[in-house]
């Protein structure tokens, strides 16, 4: 029993977590993040859920493009009424340049592409080798039934006003803290919750680093970048964010913008 | 946005694979050049392969294929050449051009034959006549431009 | 011992592979239409590749991530499908133009037509991938691309006038007969095909295929720095050779035949013997490179478990895309279309796509989230956003040129 407490980190949404690839415990590759389930627990919100796979990458892309990606998922998808892939963030054990999983990929399971490749096309060519892929993936349990999911992608590009309609920004990023607990050897990710909203002036399409960081380089982009792109205006706390959920809008109840820190 | 864009690249290149007509006299002029420059190339590699065939420092699938190449070459040359219609003032450039695409399309074949039988004094031969060939090719090509 | 053999073998490797289609195409046409008059461009388009190839090399051992997979990251989903729509189009008519190289190559040696070899061709291509580890791969068509030194032997045996030939190369100069346009046009054409996008992404997979670590960044710089240069030399040898052979006697270069042709007069048969080994060779290593890459980048986009390192059937929607890729390879060279015309496209087109490709490899290279104390240096910062500058220079003039000179006639 591991008595030193994981002091918890700070790791933001879209920029350590949206697009990353996901490993599992050996190093193996499993999807990337395409989106995050948030669910609203007592008054906050938490990243309860990676959800991976077309379905949930298509209305992120947005545009026609987005909607016939999920379009195609829907239509292929064996199910009736499919669910995205889900990834319990409990099965998180830390996130560095990758999302890394406390399972192996014996155990998560492929998704449906994969197990369809391998069956249809891979195992039927010549040479193929011995051995079988790992299972195929079980449709996740799901959030507890009556707690209510959004996705970090409905939050993000949101317009924030403050008092009297004032614009603040847009939100670029949600702000994390993660919660770490023992089991055993490893450290698992017990839950992360949206501390703060960061805001840009603009709903930015890319994070390149510059606009969080005034050293990275090489100088010449990192000016020309930071002329032409807005910088980060500050971050709110979540507790001062009313969301209108099915709106497209955010109500700031504070004075200002707290300053941002990387 | 995405779409537009590969339509007018789609476009672009479509607009890059297409050869105008030559309509005017100086144009036409022009096709004439760029046709015995062409065709001076081909003759000339075929008797750079004549030339090494004879001295065997060519493996013969390789002559075979690079002098067949040039063949292929001089007729669509030729062709491109012959479909175009000379402007009122061009017919002495259209036959003489012509002429000397024709010269250059028989001399090329012959030289295929020859290589595919290793013929090789019928090589020296037509080593000789590919040279004067090419002579009067340059000549035609300075007069041209 | 052990160490210096794997560093010889890496930067002999690195030689052998550097000379593609692309660059065998190209440099020959280039010296039989413009002689030594565009030989400047080999040096800027060399160092361009070793600064970024550095950088995608530095990125794959620090973060054990290979580039692409980490564009979609930085740049999102919107935009990293844009670039992998784009870097994936260019890589694909590459590899087309490759595998038609290949086959063209056998039928010069043969006689037997090229559209037998087609298939034939892309079979091996997709069963070598299938199934050959990744380091037997690299080392085996690595090792065999360095026939392509007969072409620096064939210069030497022309008993060329030195003085006058290094004059030329470093008096940048248009020929008389070519317009300007046209100058240009094949200047970035050249650029093009020494600084090809798809060996950016091969180079860092490969670098995870590989294992690399930080420990390897060493080994990794003496193979890029050392390796491709040299094989710049080789470039420039077969644009010499053309230079000094087919110049002369007004042949402009447009079939593989003509390529070879200056090294069967210095050398004789042997010469031409030696020269089919080597263009067998570049293109086979560069067809799979190509085809690899194609998959590399569809795959690390979406996330999906690639690579070679891992058995077929654990990477199966990666080998499905490999496999669908050399079918619509194999299908549009059967259409008759000229694999040589499509290697001159594939070329300008990998300057209209560089920009895109380098863009986010120097954001990357220059990202403490990922590169932790290695990120990139004042050098290579400095020569990155030079060159950043150049590529896109390069890739804006690519469309209008193309346009104006008709693709260079």
């Amino acid at each position: 029993m591991n008595t030193n407490a994981h002091p918890p980190e700070r790791v933001d949404a879209r920029y350590h977590l949206l697009d990353r690839q996901i490993l599992d415990r050996d190093g193996g590759m499993v999807a990337k993040v395409d989106d995050l389930e948030l669910t609203e627990q007592d008054g906050s919100l938490t990243v309860s859920a990676l959800l991976l796979g077309p379905g949930v990458l298509g209305p992120r892309l947005g545009g026609r493009l987005g909607a016939w990606m999920a379009a195609v998922w829907r239509r292929l998808h064996p199910a009736e009424d499919p669910r995205p892939g889900r990834i319990d963030i409990s099965r998180v054990s830390c996130v560095d340049s990758a999302v890394h999983l406390l399972d192996s990929r014996a155990e998560i399971g492929i998704d449906g592409f994969e197990h369809w490749a391998h069956t249809k096309v891979v195992s039927r060519l010549p040479l193929v080798g011995p051995g079988e892929p790992p299972p195929q993936r079980p449709d996740s349990p799901g959030p507890p039934a009556g707690a209510v999911t959004h996705r970090a992608s409905d939050l993000l590009g949101r317009r924030v006003s403050g008092p009297g309609g004032v614009p603040r920004g847009h939100v670029s990023d949600l702000r994390l803290r993660t919660h770490f607990v023992a089991r055993g050897p490893n450290w698992h990710t017990a839950g992360m919750t949206v501390t703060d909203l960061i805001l840009n002036q603009k709903a930015t399409a890319t994070l390149l680093g510059y606009e969080r960081r005034n050293d990275q380089g090489p100088w010449v982009l990192r000016a020309a970048l930071r002329t032409f792109r807005p910088t980060i205006a500050g971050t709110i706390p979540w507790r001062d964010a009313d969301v209108d959920w099915p709106g497209q809008t955010i109500a700031h109840a504070g004075q200002g913008l707290d300053e941002f820190v990387l | 946005m995405i779409s537009r864009a590969a339509a007018v690249l789609a476009a672009l290149l479509v607009l890059t694979g297409c050869v105008s007509p030559a309509l005017g006299n100086g144009s036409y002029r022009g096709k004439g050049q760029a046709s015995v420059q062409a065709a001076l190339s081909e003759v000339e590699t075929a008797a750079l392969v004549v030339e090494q065939l004879r001295r065997d420092r060519i493996p013969k699938a390789y002559a075979d294929e690079t002098v067949s190449a040039s063949e292929q070459a001089i007729g669509s040359i030729s062709e491109s050449f012959g479909s175009v219609q000379p402007p009122p003032q061009s017919d002495q450039v259209h036959d003489e051009v012509t002429a000397l695409l024709d010269d250059a399309d028989s001399a090329i074949s012959a030289a295929r034959i020859a290589v595919r039988r290793v013929d090789r004094p019928r090589l020296g031969e037509l080593l000789e006549q590919l040279h004067q060939l090419a002579d009067r090719l340059r000549d035609a090509e300075s007069r041209l431009s | 011992m052990k160490r210096v053999f794997a560093l010889m073998l890496g930067v002999l490797t690195a030689i052998g592979g550097f000379v593609d289609i692309g660059d065998l195409v190209t440099n020959a046409v280039v010296g039989s239409r413009f002689g030594l008059g565009l030989a400047w461009v080999l040096p800027v388009g060399v160092l361009g590749i070793c600064v970024f190839a550095e950088m995608s090399g530095r990125i794959a051992a620090v973060s054990g991530r290979a580039t692409f997979d980490l564009v979609r990251e930085r740049l999102g989903p919107r935009v990293g499908l844009v670039n992998l729509v784009a870097s994936m189009a260019v890589t694909f008519l590459t590899f087309i133009a490759e595998i038609g190289g290949i086959s063209l190559a056998l039928e010069l040696a043969t006689s037997v037509n090229e559209f037998f070899w087609v298939p034939v061709v892309g079979a091996t291509v997709w069963l070598v991938l299938w199934r050959a580890s990744f380091s037997l791969i690299e080392n085996t068509f690595g090792l065999l691309g360095l026939t392509l030194i007969v072409f620096a032997v064939a210069v030497w045996r022309l008993h060329p006038d030195w003085s006058a030939l290094v004059h030329e190369a470093s008096h940048p100069a248009n020929t008389h007969g070519e317009g300007l346009p046209t100058y240009f046009y094949y200047a970035v054409a050249l650029f093009g095909a020494a600084m090809t996008p798809y060996e950016v992404f091969f180079f860092s997979s490969g670098g995870v295929e590989e294992r690399w670590t930080e420990k390897d960044i060493g080994t990794m710089r003496a193979n890029v720095f050392v390796g491709f240069p040299l094989g710049g030399i080789l470039s420039l040898a077969i644009a010499a050779t053309a230079a000094l052979v087919l110049k002369p006697l007004d042949i402009s270069v447009e079939t593989l035949g003509q390529v070879g042709l200056p090294v069967g007069v210095a050398l004789g048969k042997i010469g031409l013997v030696v020269v089919l080994v080597g263009f067998f060779a570049a293109t086979f290593g560069a067809a799979c490179e190509t085809g690899l890459s194609t998959g590399y980048s569809f795959a690390q986009y979406f996330g999906w478990q690639w690579g070679k390192y891992v058995r077929p059937r654990q990477a199966a929607r990666f080998h499905l895309v490999v496999l669908l890729a050399t079918i619509v390879a194999v299908a549009t060279l059967l259409t008759t279309v000229d694999p040589i015309k499509v290697t001159e496209y594939s070329v300008v087109f990998s300057a209209l796509a560089l920009p895109l490709t380098y863009f986010p490899i120097l954001v990357l290279a220059n990202d403490p989230d990922y590169m932790g104390e290695h990120v990139n240096g004042r050098m290579a910062n400095a020569l990155g956003t030079v060159y950043l500058v150049v590529v896109v220079v390069a890739a804006a003039a690519a469309l209008p040129l193309m346009f104006i000179t008709k693709a260079g006639q």
